[in-house]
């Protein structure tokens, strides 16, 4: 067996005693390591790249998260940070991304889509289908009502400005093609997204 | 009228804030730089106090304060170096064309100013701090012929040295890191590719890094580092990211707990790890003697089954990857 500077190597009691430690005549030396670092506990947590998902700007996150998902223990984020790599924000982040650690974990974080019917004072979560139906259905009103087709020089326009679109900042090109093509279709200006900038 | 002392505070304007480790902490776009080479002045004695410093009281006390008399003579034999070769524009245009950095040892033969290095070191090494064995290794290599020195070097520079030549190997391991210092503080960094190729290569010579260290504060801050096991250079490398496979899937970090200033970072992929020292929490740190004081965590880290690229003074029959 060969010593060796490139290969991968455990460190171990009993193998500093075989190594260069233990043979300059340091015997004994990795058994008094292991025995000192033993009372310490080992803390673990996984680093994963995200992309902040507040505002079209995307900044690049890094996500800290405790728990081993492979053994079936429930995962937490304890920390977010900027991600000093990532060309758009260089390791900086708005005070709103910043507090996006409060956000992960908030009471108040909408996980599934929420109704509050007219006249009531609660919400109440409702099917996806029952969601976008509504919502298209909302749209088209105000669409119909609201719809600019020409404006006062008799020029068309085709506007739609009572609505917006909030779309996401974690989009690929293909995703923000489409959110453009659909909204501006419908002639919607408001619209929110990475492709924006 | 304005009141006595403002009209200077009108004209100065405020000091810009200071993170207290000299960067701005304001306005100048984040930008590290690409490669780090060594600074011949001061590297190795930095190194030999640092570890000085970390020895006391610890468990591996002998052994530190050793390697601390070790970098001590790095340092003198350093500056009692006679003039050496260095690779010129043609050999370095030539290692770029097989993806080779320009002072990998399997590219860039080696003059003879390391063994000038190495009698130095084991004249000049404090005595004191050395066991028998260690002696005996001495008056081995003091009494060496030349064929078998080149022999054992060129061994150690592969990466395949005998067990029974561990402790020898300390003393060239040193000696090597001398020329190959000098020889990495003296190239130009516009010659050196960082970051080119997967792995974490050192850009000078092509070696393993020993350790990471993570900058503080102001617009640098959260920029990593690697340091290199032979030259000393340090050069950018993406955070969250193996240094042995390039993967940036699963990585997940050790730590003792309680402590903020060392991580281990380890990867599920290649089940290698690399130490991340953070200044942030730490000043002082120096890559090769703080890897060496901090051996414990790798003991832990080991326990887990992840193994790392060894420390040049740590060489070892280490228990290899997969039994």
């Amino acid at each position: 067996m060969a010593v060796t500077r490139r290969q991968f190597m455990k460190v171990s009691a009993a193998g500093l005693a075989a190594s260069s430690v233990g043979a300059l005549g340091f015997v004994g030396a990795g058994d008094a390591l292991a025995a000192g670092v033993r009372p310490f506990k080992l803390e673990r947590a996984t680093e994963t790249r995200n992309t902040c998902p507040y505002c079209s700007v995307s900044c690049g996150v890094i996500v800290y998260s405790l728990g081993d998902k492979s053994k079936n223990a429930k995962s937490s984020v304890i920390h977010i940070e900027g991600d000093p790599d990532h060309p758009v924000n260089r390791g900086t982040l708005c005070p709103r991304g910043a507090a996006s650690l409060d956000y992960v974990h908030s009471p108040l974080r909408l996980k599934y889509p929420m109704h509050r019917k007219p006249g009531t004072d609660k919400f109440e979560r409702v099917s996806w289908d029952f969601a976008l139906d509504r919502i298209a259905t909302l749209m088209k009103e105000d669409r119909d009502k609201n719809f600019i087709a020409k404006n006062r020089d008799g020029v068309t326009v085709n506007r739609w400005l009572t609505t917006g679109f909030f779309a996401t900042s974690a989009q690929t090109n293909e995703a923000g093609y489409l959110t453009y093509k659909v909204m501006r279709g419908l002639g919607m200006l408001a619209i929110e997204t990475q492709a924006r900038i | 009228m304005v009141p006595p002392g403002s009209r200077q505070a009108l004209s100065t304007g405020p000091d810009a804030p200071s993170s207290g480790f000299g960067e701005t902490t304001l306005g100048d776009v984040a930008q590290s730089e690409p490669v780090v080479l060594p600074d011949l002045a001061t590297v190795f004695a930095r190194r030999a106090a640092r570890l000085r410093s970390l020895a006391a009281g610890h468990e591996l006390e002998g052994f530190l304060r050793m390697i601390a008399a070790l970098m001590a003579a790095q340092h003198e034999a350093l500056s009692g170096l006679p003039p050496g070769s260095l690779p010129g524009k043609a050999e370095i245009a030539k290692a770029k064309l097989v993806a080779r950095a320009p002072l990998d040892p399997s590219v860039w033969p080696r003059d003879a100013s390391w063994r000038a290095a190495l009698s130095r070191i084991l004249a000049t090494i404090d005595e004191a701090v050395l066991p028998d064995p260690a002696l005996a290794a001495r008056a081995v290599l003091l009494s060496a012929q030349t064929e078998d020195l080149e022999a054992l070097a060129g061994r150690f520079l592969d990466g395949d040295v005998r067990p029974d030549e561990a402790a020898q190997a300390v003393f060239v391991a040193a000696a090597l890191q001398v020329a190959w210092t000098r020889m990495a503080a003296l190239l130009d960094v516009a010659d050196l590719d960082a970051g080119k190729s997967e792995g974490g290569e050192c850009p000078a010579c092509g070696s393993p890094p020993v350790a990471a260290i993570v900058s503080p504060g102001g617009t640098k801050f959260g920029h990593r580092h690697l340091h290199c096991s032979l030259c000393a250079t340090a050069w950018r490398y993406v955070r969250v990211r193996c240094a042995h496979c390039g993967s940036t899937d699963k990585i997940s970090f050790r730590q003792l707990a309680g402590t903020s200033y060392l991580r281990a970072e380890c990867c599920e992929k290649c089940q290698g790890y690399l130490k991340l020292f953070y200044l942030e929490s730490a000043r002082d740190i120096e890559a090769v003697a703080d890897d060496l004081a901090s051996l414990g965590l790798d003991v832990l880290v080991g326990e887990e089954g992840f193994a790392r690229v060894p420390n040049p003074f740590v060489l070892g029959v280490m228990e290899r990857q997969g039994g």
